[in-house]
Order: C-alpha cells, then structure tokens, then sequence
C-alpha cells in the first residue's frame, strides 16, 4: 500500500493534465480515457518525467515539487516504468536486458530464475534483442521490471503490441504477480477487458481530467471457474462455474487450472428464462439475493451463482415490469465480449 | 627519368597530424556535444553557429585569425611560450590546434546528430531501471551512437589530411615539422615535379576514397547515407 499526495497541473499541447489526489493506493488501478486524453502524461508525471508544474509526495517522501525545483530524480524512485511500444536496448543480449535494472537496483541473483520462470522467457536469453517479436520484447520488458521489484508500476498500454492470443496468457501472468505482494500498479489501457480482468479501482482521464470512475467502484465482480477442456480447432475453453458450463476463448492454460472472468455490471443482463435461439454464449442461473436502487434511475440487482456473486446494473423499471425480487431465480445473460 | 623516391615523412606527418587531432576533438565532442543538446534551444543557436563557423569559413580566413590568436603576440600563444617556452605558431602542436579548429564542425556535427537520434524512451527507461546520469552516458547514449562517434573519427581524420589553407598560414613549410603531404603536393606543382606530385597526390586520393568507402558501410547499414547525419 502506497500514500499518494499529488497536485498535477501540467500543460499539455491542447489543455492541462489536471490531478488531485490524496489517496491510498493498493492493487491495479486502471487509467483509461480516449486517446490524447493525457494517460500517458499522467505515467510520465508520476515517473518523474515532467519537470514543471508537479507536486508528488509518496508515502510521505517528496517526490516532486516544481515549485520549490526540489525533483527525486527517475531513478531513485524505485519505478518499473513500461512503454507502449516495449524498449529492449539494442546494444544489449535479452539476459544484459534483463539484469540491467536488476543489478542496480542490487537484487539477489536468485530473483532471476523465478522471474524468468514466471514470463517463460528462459528460451529467450541468448538470442540477440532483434530477433524478438513484439509479445516476446514486451514479456521481457515486463520481466525486466519486475526484477528490479519496483515500489511502484506504471504501464502504458502494455498489451498494445502483442498479439491477440498471447495477449490473455500475459494477463494473467500479470495478474498472479501483481496480486502477490501489495505494490500498487497504474495501469493505462483503453481495452475495457483489461481493466475489468486486472483492476480494483480506475481513474478516468477526460481532456487531461483525472477523476476517480464511478462506474467501476466495487461494482466489478470476478467470476472464477475452472477449466475443464479445449477445443482447439474453434480456439474455445469450456469453464466450469458453480457446475455451470460456459463457453470462453482459448485461454492457453493448463486444464484444471482456475479462469477469472471479470464482468462489468452494466453488461450482464437478465432474463427470467433461457433465451433459446439467440448469439448469446453464456446463461447462467442464479437467485437474487439483493435489489438496491442506484443513481440515474437504476438498480443494483446482486446474484448469486451458488458460491459466488455477480452484479447486474439494469435500468430501474425493469424491477417492477419483470416482478423482480429477492430470492427469485433467474438466468444472468452474460456478455459475449466478457468472455472473448 | 627513374621514379623519385617517395616522400613517406610528408605523408606520415599527415597522417600522424590527422590521428591526433581526430582522436582530441573526440574527446573532446563526445562529452561535449551532450552538455550542448542538453541546452536550453536559445542557448543552443549560437553555440551550434560558432562550432560550425570552421565548415564555411576560407581556410585562409581562418589560418588569419590562427596566426593571430596564435602567434606569440596572440593571447594563445603568449600563455603557450610562458608555458613551455616553445612557439605556438611554426610548429607541429600549432598545427594540432589549427587542424582542431578547423575539423571541429566534421566532429561535432555526427555526434549531435546521433545524440538528437536517441529515443528518449531509451534514456527514460535506462531511468526507470535506475541509471544515474553518468551511467545512463556510458550504457546507453554512447553505445546507440557508436555509428554516429565512427562517423565523427572518419570524417575528422579525412577532413584533416587533406588540410591546406590553415597550414600554409600557421604551420609553414618546416620538414618533418608542419609540412604535410598537401603542402608538399603543392611544393612539387609549384617546382614543375610533376611526377612526384602525382604520386603523393595518388596516394591521398587512394586514402580518401578507402575512408569513403568505410564511411558509406557504415552509413548503409543504417539505410541512409548521408555524410553528416
């Protein structure tokens, strides 16, 4: 857990990345915004990239203040720092890449191998940075981070350049070793399934405008299964939930092993029955446990799958017309796009 | 008529002024043009401007100037006899300055560029990692601007050898001393020794073209081919 006290306001071309915040940070917390919208600028803020107009304390030690010109330099300040397009020094083989940040961080050589172990990227050591593709490069700049155990992460689009298939198998890397010791990450990315598989909380960027999401707030549920097989010639994993079968994208995981499937509330809709003759993969039963009315005319609806819960946000006459209530059964339809 | 000897001190002295003076502006360039891209843009106008004065100036212009800041009247000169009790001007370590002076553009040049060149994802990332300043200098500027530095070695040597202007004015034409292989070519034309002319003029010719060809190796590697860049 990490103390942010921030006063951001740094002119971009069009308007001003604005930020203020006294806060807590734990976990993922996602950034997205449109293009342009300042996430990348708010990273470089936080890096140590932007000279003027930052005030930056971090549990308690001052990291910026353009005012005073008082700037903890970029690297004393213990960041892994990961670009859209991952850098792997040309000049270096991938294992000089790897160790770089590493050695001067002065980590025990024994971090190594476990790393290298998790990003699977042992077969990669010796070749040459250029032979890599754009998925390897971005496991090895990820590893390389790690390796330096950075108290803090700030990714940029990190999963922008690597293919679609890996692109899974990568966040659920990231996922196992962000949740294993409690260093908060900033994560920007405009794939919405990214954010709701890895983040606790989101900060939304709007003309340079940070703002704490609303929308995402607690409201996010995992679903977990487990995987029971996969058809490779339709690239499809069946899960298990609650003895449930779904239908979900190959995840490129051992069999057995357990899935999360992060659902936005405001996605997973409800029917009283099975909807038969329809493109929807994924029904899943389940009983009301709770109706909450919420802002904007709508209500929380949470149901549960038998041992877990998910949340629907539907529009609140909805509850009246379908005779929504408490302990009634009913079939969560889940989106397509939570699953693919 | 048999063949004259060739004149192997005219051209060794050459090659010796333009090694020195090369491998000096090197050392002196590849700190040095990182404190000038480092510079505020305003700051940066007039000092790129002077630097690269040398590359349009008359090397008669310049030899001029030379000769006076040089001479043992000349602020450069007085400092250097009160130092070592020896002549600035008329002498090969006159010529080391001179030869500076005048290939410093070719110099610098290739080496702002290639510093200009270097994403600054790489130093920002070199930062991240926790590179200081003078560690991020060593591992990653001067390594992404290695072609850049060879470059700058070539064409500060060749600029150097084919050196004529400023050496008339401030070198002279002392044997072994400061008369290099083009004020010597210029001895042969002016005595009608025209055969030994076109040997020592073959040879350089012979010189510059296999430094050329080094260069634009170099050069290609990177696609483009350009002599400054």
């Amino acid at each position: 857990m990490v103390e942010i006290k921030a006063n951001i306001n740094v002119p971009l071309k069009n308007f001003n990345l604005k930020w203020e915040c006294d806060q807590q940070f734990k976990g993922v917390t996602g950034i997205t915004g449109h293009s342009g919208a300042g996430k990348s600028s708010l990273l470089q803020a936080i890096a140590g990239f932007q000279k003027k107009g930052v005030q930056l304390r971090v549990d308690g030690e001052s990291w910026q203040s353009s005012q005073k010109g008082l700037v903890l330099p970029s690297h004393k300040r213990r960041i892994a720092y990961i670009f859209q397009q991952p850098y792997i020094f040309p000049n270096l083989t991938v294992q000089e890449n790897l160790v770089y940040g590493m050695k001067r961080a002065k980590i025990h050589h024994s971090y190594f191998e476990n790393i290298v172990e998790i990003f699977e990227i042992k077969k990669l050591l010796e070749h040459p940075s250029s032979a890599l593709s754009g998925g390897e490069k971005q496991r090895v700049a990820l590893a390389r981070g790690a390796l330096t155990k950075p108290k803090m992460w700030l990714l940029d689009e990190p999963l922008s350049a690597v293919d679609e298939d890996k692109r899974w198998q990568l966040l659920h890397i990231l996922k196992d070793l962000f949740k294993e010791n409690d260093t908060p990450v900033f994560y920007v990315s405009h794939a919405k399934e990214e954010i709701n598989f890895l983040a606790s909380q989101v900060l939304e960027v709007k003309h340079g405008f940070v703002s704490q999401s609303k929308e995402h707030q607690g409201l996010n549920t995992t679903l977990k299964g487990r995987l029971l097989e996969v058809d490779q010639t339709l690239n499809q994993s069946k899960i298990d939930i609650d003895g449930h079968p779904m239908i979900l994208r190959d995840q490129a995981l051992p069999l057995g092993s357990s899935v999360c499937i992060r659902l936005d509330p405001k996605q997973v809709n409800l029917s009283l029955d099975k909807i038969i003759g329809s493109t929807i993969i994924n029904q899943l039963p389940c009983s009301i446990t709770q109706i909450k009315d919420e802002d904007g005319f709508k209500s929380l609806v949470t149901l549960s799958t038998g041992s877990q819960n998910i949340h629907s946000l539907i529009p609140r006459n909805m509850v009246s017309e379908l005779n929504l209530c408490e302990g009634m059964k009913v079939v969560a339809i889940l989106p397509n796009s939570a699953f693919t | 008529m048999p063949a004259p000897a060739i004149d192997w001190e005219s051209l060794i002295l050459s090659i010796k002024l333009a090694s020195i003076s090369s491998a000096l502006l090197l050392i002196i360039c590849i700190p040095g043009a990182w404190f000038i891209q480092a510079l505020p843009r305003k700051a940066k106008a007039p000092i790129e401007a002077i630097s690269t004065l040398p590359m349009v100036l008359p090397p008669t212009v310049l030899g001029f100037y030379l000769l006076v800041f040089l001479g043992p009247h000349g602020w450069i000169g007085q400092f250097w006899q009160n130092f070592s009790d020896t002549k600035l001007v008329f002498s090969f370590s006159g010529l080391v300055i001179g030869s500076m002076v005048y290939s410093l553009p070719f110099v610098l040049q290739p080496i702002l560029n290639a510093y200009n060149n270097i994403s600054p994802a790489a130093i920002q990332l070199a930062s991240s990692l926790g590179a200081s300043p003078l560690d991020r200098f060593f591992t990653v500027i001067i390594p992404h601007s290695k072609r850049g530095i060879i470059s700058a070695a070539v064409l500060g040597f060749a600029h150097t050898l084919g050196e004529f202007g400023v050496v008339l004015l401030i070198g002279g034409n002392i044997s072994g001393e400061t008369r290099v292989v083009s004020i010597a070519i210029y001895d042969h034309v002016e005595a009608l020794e025209y055969s030994s002319a076109h040997q020592l003029s073959g040879i350089l010719l012979l010189i510059s073209f296999i430094i050329l060809i080094i260069l634009s190796f170099f050069n290609s590697k990177k696609g483009g081919y350009s002599w400054l860049r």
